[in-house]
């Protein structure tokens, strides 16, 4: 009895330390204006799958909702999620709050949030009325690149320290990577984006922003050919008349772990868009032509580690034949 | 003012001192009521129907003025209220658009979608959105207007013949000139950054889903403004109804009507676009459903149509937002769906009896 009465006042005062924690805010300024947020979230919604939720959950997030994309069979899904982190709405306990640029508001309301996250592809009439729910942040992963952008979603969740830990271990390994490779800045990289049904054939310029990849080829120090530095922005549509000045001494291609988009989808896509288009490459001839997994445009600090590792094999870790760009 | 049944089909209301007489169809009142009675019961669906769940008991209670959460509260007047009223303004707007067109054009088949009005704000806003992305949210009703009034004064200025208007001409002007603008705003799309158009694609398809009360206030004004301008032509507008000699000859300024009906058209699809999006054919379906299901003057046709239109929209946005919760489809891709084959079928029709 003399012990219990102070234990019961000990439990009651951290309870409500932990409480008033809880509810502890600061001031945060993000692209739509600066908002009071909990320095502690505990139930965050993410607005986009890909881009918000994934490295989010990554970096040990509390997060309660995501928009998502719906597939034939009218089943949700996080876009990357299970190639990335093997994470989708089944196995998380994750909320499905409409697709991205279709959110269900009251759907968002009822995971009772205390932060929700967009991006500058939210309506901001729709981001303006979730402020009634929560603080409701826009991050610009346009404007920020890829490492600033989940650098702003590691301080907005409090999980900087895990964030700056795991950003060392990724600069420690491009400087490994660097050192194995050499002269980088001599090597030749172009990015390819080939959607499965030959539509349209995307090429990115290295300032481009194309997740996880286009941030190791920068931070390796490749360099681009002379048609593709002279592209007028960082993503066009490409001709297929103009195939031959992808070439380079390695030309990267992105398949995803989906029946649509297969390694062998994608390749007849090529084919398709442009017939004897590896004929015109001596990067396909040479089996420098390299289709990377999904998970390397994704925006995850798992896909810089996995896309690091991939070039680094394909390109350190095997020999290669040089492209002569003077030849061409 | 006295009423009478003038005779079994119509009722007659009339002041004292003459200045107001209306000969109104019983058929044409008796549809306003139900219509008015079916806008209540989707609008009371729509309140108690959403991914919140909220009892009847509780929306009862939030309706009284009772807090039961901050949240519920939240739900109900901020999320759900403006959606059902801005639905219902919109819809209206529309279908009033649509009647004024047809009637200016003398052309069953206009509608602010079809004749480049709706396109015009739409490539105003995806412009703004591609280009401009951090204005795009406060100048977007602003950019939509000054669209829709652009694309109307150059289909109006380009189906000018020396011989005056030609309401054909104005027809496929505005169809050819929407399929231009349409390529323009496809095109922003492409080389636009991939996020700003994806911003820019749900907006086109016409959602309601965030609806604010501002939307509301500046609906109803406008609403409020223009319909009354409508009903005050309606005379003249009747005149019209049996061709530009005939209300020459009744004495209608005919030139002025027909501009002024334009005008208001122009302005009601372009504040209704500015805040929701393209709604395509609201316009085209709800004036030829006001008029096959009660005949009427022109003034309570309006009021029919502009019924027709909000119980249209509103129904389109209950079902496309309720129907696969959380998945929301636009009332947009919804009207387009109800009113792609009412066109086919008014296509065929008028083929039927011009072949005759």
């Amino acid at each position: 009895m003399t012990f219990r009465l102070p234990f019961v006042a000990l439990v009651l005062f951290a309870g409500l330390l932990t409480a008033v924690s809880a509810q502890e805010t600061r001031s945060y300024t993000a692209a739509n204006g600066t908002f009071d947020i909990p320095v502690a979230p505990q139930r965050i919604v993410a607005l986009n799958d890909q881009i918000v939720a994934l490295p989010l959950y990554e970096l040990g997030a509390p997060v309660v909702g995501s928009a998502g994309r719906t597939d034939a069979e009218g089943n949700h899904f996080l876009r990357g999620g299970m190639d990335t982190l093997g994470i989708d709405y089944a196995n998380t306990g994750m909320g499905y709050v409409g697709g991205f640029n279709g959110l269900d508001v009251e759907a968002i309301a009822a995971l009772e949030p205390d932060l929700i996250i967009g991006g500058p592809y939210t309506d901001p009439a729709v981001a303006e009325q979730l402020q009634s729910v929560a603080p409701t942040l826009i991050i610009n992963n346009a404007e920020l690149g890829l490492i600033e952008t989940i650098r702003a979603l590691a301080d907005v969740s409090g999980k900087t320290g895990n964030f700056e830990a795991r950003l060392q271990r990724y600069r420690d390994n491009i400087a490994r990577t660097r050192g194995y490779i050499g002269n980088s800045e001599e090597v030749s990289v172009t990015l390819t984006f080939m959607f499965p049904a030959a539509e349209e054939l995307w090429v990115y310029r290295h300032g481009g922003n194309l997740g996880a990849i286009t941030q190791v080829v920068r931070d390796l120090g490749f360099k681009e050919t002379a048609p593709i530095a002279a592209l007028p922005t960082n993503e066009v549509t490409f001709s297929p008349e103009l195939i031959q000045d992808l070439d380079a001494d390695f030309v990267f291609g992105f398949y995803r772990q989906q029946p649509d988009a297969t390694p062998a989808t994608v390749l007849a896509a090529y084919e398709k868009f442009a017939p004897g288009w590896c004929l015109a490459l001596t990067a396909c001839q040479n089996g420098q032509f390299v289709l990377l997994p999904g998970p390397t445009f994704g925006t995850t600090m798992a896909g810089l580690d996995l896309a690091l590792e991939l070039v680094e094999g394909h390109v350190a870790g095997r020999p290669f034949t040089p492209f002569d760009e003077g030849q061409q | 003012m006295r009423s009478e049944l003038a005779s079994p089909r119509h009722w007659v209301l009339r002041d004292p001192r003459e200045w107001v007489a209306l000969k109104l169809p019983v058929r044409a009142l008796v549809a306003l009521v139900l219509l008015g009675v079916a806008l209540l019961v989707v609008s009371a669906l729509s309140l108690a129907t959403g991914s919140y769940g909220v009892a009847l008991g509780e929306l009862m209670e939030t309706l009284r003025g009772i807090t039961i959460s901050r949240a519920i509260d939240n739900v109900v007047w901020e999320f759900r209220f403006p959606r059902i009223l801005t639905s219902a303004l919109v819809g209206a707007m529309m279908a009033l658009s649509g009647a004024a067109l047809q009637n200016a054009t003398r052309n069953g088949l206009a509608d602010p979608s079809l004749v480049g009005v709706s396109q015009g704000a739409a490539l105003a806003v995806v412009t703004l959105t591609v280009l401009m992305p951090d204005q795009s949210g406060a100048l977007r009703p602003w950019a939509a207007f000054f669209g829709a009034i652009l694309v109307a004064l150059a289909v109006q200025g380009l189906s000018r013949t020396r011989q005056g208007g030609n309401t054909i001409r104005f027809i496929l002007v505005g169809i050819g000139l929407s399929a231009f603008i349409s390529s323009i705003t496809s095109t922003m799309m492409t080389y636009g950054q991939i996020d700003r158009a994806m911003a820019a694609l749900a907006w086109l398809s016409g959602s309601i889903n965030a609806a604010s009360w501002n939307d509301v206030w500046t609906l109803s004004a406008a609403l409020a403004v223009l319909m009354a301008a409508l009903l005050g032509i309606s005379r003249t507008m009747s005149a019209l109804r049996f061709g530009e000699a005939t209300a020459v000859g009744l004495g209608a300024p005919v030139r002025l009507v027909r501009n002024v009906q334009l005008l208001i058209a122009v302005a009601l699809a372009a504040v209704a676009t500015s805040v929701v999006g393209p709604l395509g054919f609201v316009g085209l379906i709800a004036p030829h459903a006001a008029q096959r299901l009660a005949p009427a003057g022109i003034g309570l046709h309006l009021v029919l149509t502009a019924m027709i239109g909000a119980l249209l929209v509103s129904g389109a946005d209950l079902v496309g937002r309720a129907a696969f919760a959380p998945i929301q489809i636009p009332a947009g891709l919804l009207t387009a769906l109800i009113g792609v084959p009412i066109f086919i079928a008014l296509l065929l029709r008028s083929r039927a009896t011009t072949t005759h």
